[in-house]
């Protein structure tokens, strides 16, 4: 019963697999003022994926509770996270070793 | 200063949040040693693991933190999950032998080895993270303005003179009451370190989200909010959770205790049939 449940899972999670396959990218500069850009407009339902480059000489963590991750980036780094399919509202991340360091994901219909 | 010991602060009593808890828990057989080593390996897997986080970021085609972080939160489960069905096998021998013997049972804790691994790996996933931090702070302030520095330390000592108070803290209550249950409360931790573990893997699509926000309890219990990262690092609490979390959450809870039940049911035929045939 177990194997079969397993087995039955593998197979669900490999069929699924391709819809993930083209996520949405985008890019995001982490300087000594904060992010660029601040804020910005993604359609609903998709995968996406961030890449962050940081510019300062300290070490940061790209990170958000309702995107779901939590990421170091070191100095002059480079670093992806994933998240989505996100349903339409405003979502929040931020730097989480520094105060203040905020952006905004806007997710809406075009 | 004040920013970056707070930040320091956290990150450690997050960790020692989760130390404390189970080594609360496991109250009764004598891990001393367990929790000092399992500290010890996971501070000397922190400074290894900072020196790397860069290579493993770019191994995997991207997906290499995510798949460690998983793998080790796994394997945490993996090992809460084993403690708590030893501590009930070792409730069942202890009630075997005579009461000269539990003594020397208690004092030999051998078999919880697998909290060495479990606190390891918390001190890993938290110092990596605060030994990186200090290091482009020593970097980047230089010698002369070091405040910061020196913030992040007192931050580090802060944090585990306060875990330590908590653990003692939570010692002195009264542990029939709240800690009658230990093992459900390691199964909570367990239970909540794997759907950690399969919301990662999830969020890079190697597991199916089944729903990507089944609910949304922010409204009761936020993320953003002190006691929601609390419940996050404990029972892996998320206000948004995904299908494939709630599963895993009720499925480790379940597996665990049934488990655990059933070693002492076991025990309790075991010892019926014993005294009947006296």
């Amino acid at each position: 019963m177990f194997v079969r449940c397993l087995l039955l899972f593998s197979i669900f999670s490999l069929a699924s697999l391709p819809a993930y396959a083209e996520r949405l990218a985008l890019q995001l500069q982490l300087n000594n003022k904060g992010f660029t850009p601040k804020a910005f407009s993604l359609p609903p339902n998709k995968a996406i994926k961030i890449e962050l480059i940081n510019n300062t000489n300290k070490v940061a963590e790209l990170e958000s509770y309702d995107m779901k991750f939590e990421k170091i980036v070191v100095p002059k780094g480079k670093i992806t996270v994933f998240t989505g399919p996100l349903k339409a509202g405003q979502y929040r991340f931020f730097n989480d070793y520094a105060t203040n360091v905020v952006g905004i994901v806007h997710v809406k219909r075009p | 200063m004040l920013a970056v010991l707070l930040i320091v602060f956290r990150e450690v009593l997050e960790a020692g949040l989760v130390i404390s808890i189970i080594a609360a828990a496991c109250k009764g057989i004598t891990i001393r040693l367990q929790v000092c080593t399992g500290i010890a390996l996971g501070l000397f897997g922190a400074l290894l693991l900072a020196k790397f986080t860069s290579l493993i970021e770019a191994a995997l085609s991207g997906y290499g933190q995510e798949i460690f972080n998983a793998g080790i939160l796994a394997i945490a489960a993996l090992m809460l999950a084993w403690q708590n069905i030893w501590m009930s096998a070792k409730g069942r021998e202890m009630a075997e032998r005579s009461k000269e013997n539990i003594k020397g049972l208690l004092l030999d804790g051998k078999g919880s080895f697998a909290i060495v691994i479990v606190i390891a790996i918390a001190v890993l996933r938290e110092g990596s993270e605060v030994v990186l931090f200090l290091y482009s702070l020593f970097l980047s302030s230089g010698l002369t303005e070091n405040s910061m520095l020196l913030g992040g330390l007192l931050g580090t000592a802060l944090g585990a003179f306060v875990t330590y108070s908590l653990y003692r803290g939570i010692v002195m209550i009264p542990l029939r009451y709240i800690f009658s249950s230990s093992n459900l409360i390691l199964s909570l931790i367990a239970a909540g370190l794997s759907s950690q573990a399969v919301g990662i893997l999830a969020n890079i699509g190697f597991l199916p989200q089944l729903g990507s926000q089944v609910w949304n309890s922010s409204f009761l219990l936020s993320n953003n909010s002190w006691a929601g990262v609390l419940a996050h690092s404990v029972i892996g609490y998320t206000a948004t959770p995904m299908g494939l979390q709630i599963l895993t959450w009720c499925a480790v809870l379940c597996v665990i205790s049934l488990t655990t039940q059933r070693l002492k049911q076991s025990h309790k035929q075991n010892k019926d049939t014993l005294d009947a045939t006296h």
